[in-house]
């Protein structure tokens, strides 16, 4: 049987599934403000924000939500190949498979010839790395209003995503995730362990001790997920060797040390 | 697994790291402090400089004490020419810098005996009827003369006066010596200069300057004395360089004063 900081070090597991989904307030409003963009006769939705901000997590909950009612395609990795996008789209949402080449002209014409009043929806995620190319043919595919895309970008600092001239005039809904606020890290994590029932570790979070997290992860969960993984990876090592520190407060050691592990302390 | 050894180890190392700017602002805090302790005990202040000038004219008063006859006589013969060096010194360096004559300063203590010993010449040559009565007062004291009662109280009350403004000065010069107020030496420059012992007003006018040389009373006090020691070129030379300095009236119609020989 695993320990207690073992299952709770496995709640913080880097992984994007949607039964991992915390609801928090400030996510839950944005969550719903996307679904009823996706109700709208809207081209395109843009959702950006920093890496780690729950991005990926958002389509993926979005994804399981709604494809029990919905014709809902999900891409969690870019398709770079142009050809093999097309050919992709054409078998999930047409149900149309292609041996040969299919090229942009061609796929247009399927996606005419199969316009429907369900229009198909299409999530893909990290489209700041499709090549510009491909984005300038899927605004032209989002022009036809047979199909719908939701894209993740993440939000740079140097450049202004929603600046870009190929959004700017197709996207009609933009939609920004951002870290949490101190508050808001503090119900992501206990709720994160209460998942789990691991009551006793959630209760050893503080608010001293969630501050020193904050200010090391700035409230970002990606960052918080790396954090807290290591610090319960730390106890279940001392654990292991019957080090064990006491039970009602996370040492500051502790957080420092995994702080240093995961690169978050530069030391 | 993490290997927990090498965690702590780098762990330890961040810490030791993140406390070094606190340890070096602490050391350098306590550098300045230390630096200022040192220096504000090395710095000699004015009043300490007359401190140290006092220590010595305590030292050299032992020697004079055996001497002491031969210093007075040479003090007799000396005055006008320790007045002279220090007239011409001062004038080089008289726009912010004056130093007391060492040599007055020496004779400081020997003042007691001085004053008398010069009050009684002053008094054979300006009023020689005081010392014909003023030895049968002592006589009379002595032997208890019933006749010359009612004469000899009107001179005794006058030599009760003197003697007790020679001990109020003295006093006052003890006073002066403990507490190095400009106030003091102002006011004993005064005195001097009032009984006309012009080289001791100098030389407190001086001593004045040195621990205060805003007080424009005490550099009137030291011109005058400068032209009553018959060092007319000095005293305007001084006062042209304390009214540049100072834009005193006072000093500048003094100036006029001693140029057209109005004050002499």
């Amino acid at each position: 049987m695993d320990s207690i900081y073992e299952n709770s070090r496995d709640a913080f597991l880097d992984t994007v599934n949607s039964k991992d989904y915390v609801q928090l307030d400030k996510v839950s409003t944005i969550y719903q403000s996307l679904k009823d963009s996706i109700k709208k006769p809207l081209k395109m939705i843009l959702l950006y924000g920093k890496p780690g901000t729950g991005k990926s997590m958002f389509l993926n909950k979005l994804y399981n939500d709604l494809a029990p009612l919905q014709n809902i395609f999900l891409y969690k990795t870019p398709i770079l190949d142009e050809e093999e996008f097309y050919k992709l789209l054409a078998q999930d949402l047409f149900d149309t498979k292609y041996s040969g080449g299919l090229n942009f002209t061609q796929f247009m014409k399927v996606v005419s010839s199969k316009k429907s009043e369900d229009i198909p929806i299409v999530l893909l995620d990290e489209a700041q790395l499709y090549p510009e190319v491909l984005m300038e043919k899927i605004r032209l595919l989002s022009d036809t209003r047979a199909l719908k895309f939701v894209i993740t970008l993440h939000k740079t600092e140097k450049e202004d995503i929603i600046a870009k001239e190929h959004f700017q005039t197709r996207i009609w809904e933009t939609i920004e995730l951002e870290n949490s606020s101190q508050n808001e890290l503090k119900i992501y994590i206990q709720k994160k362990l209460l998942k789990v029932n691991c009551f006793d570790t959630a209760n050893m979070f503080q608010d001293n001790t969630i501050k020193k997290i904050y200010k090391l992860t700035k409230g970002n969960y990606r960052d918080t997920n790396k954090l807290l993984y290591t610090i319960f990876d730390i106890y279940a090592a001392y654990e292991e060797n019957d080090k064990l520190p006491r039970m009602d407060k996370i040492p500051n050691k502790f957080i420092e040390m995994a702080a240093i592990y995961s690169g978050l302390i530069d030391a | 697994m993490h290997n927990l050894h090498d965690l702590e180890k780098r762990w330890l190392r961040y810490k030791i790291k993140s406390f070094i700017p606190y340890i070096l602002l602490f050391i350098v805090t306590i550098s300045i402090f230390i630096f200022y302790q040192f220096r504000s005990s090395f710095t000699i202040t004015p009043t300490n400089k007359i401190k140290n000038i006092a220590e010595k004219n305590v030292s050299s008063t032992t020697k004079i004490d055996i001497n002491k006859t031969k210093q007075i006589q040479q003090y007799q013969s000396k005055p006008s020419k320790i007045i002279s060096k220090e007239a011409n010194s001062t004038n080089e360096n008289l726009k912010l810098k004056l130093k007391p004559s060492m040599d007055f300063i020496q004779n400081l203590e020997l003042s007691d005996d001085m004053q008398q010993h010069k009050t009684t010449t002053i008094n054979t040559n300006k009023s020689p009827r005081a010392i014909e009565k003023k030895v049968p007062t002592h006589k009379a004291k002595v032997q208890h003369l019933p006749k010359k009662v009612q004469k000899q109280d009107e001179q005794t009350k006058l030599i009760i006066k003197r003697e007790e403004t020679q001990n109020d000065l003295q006093e006052i010069i003890k006073r002066f010596k403990n507490n190095k107020n400009p106030a003091l030496s102002l006011f004993i420059a005064k005195k001097y200069y009032e009984i006309g012992n012009y080289s001791q007003s100098y030389n407190y006018a001086l001593i004045t300057n040195e621990l205060n040389k805003d007080i424009e009373k005490s550099w009137i006090i030291f011109a005058k004395s400068l032209v009553k020691l018959n060092k007319k070129e000095d005293a305007i030379k001084m006062l042209k360089n304390y009214i540049n300095y100072s834009h005193s009236s006072n000093a500048t119609i003094l100036l006029n004063d001693i140029r057209t020989g109005k004050f002499k």
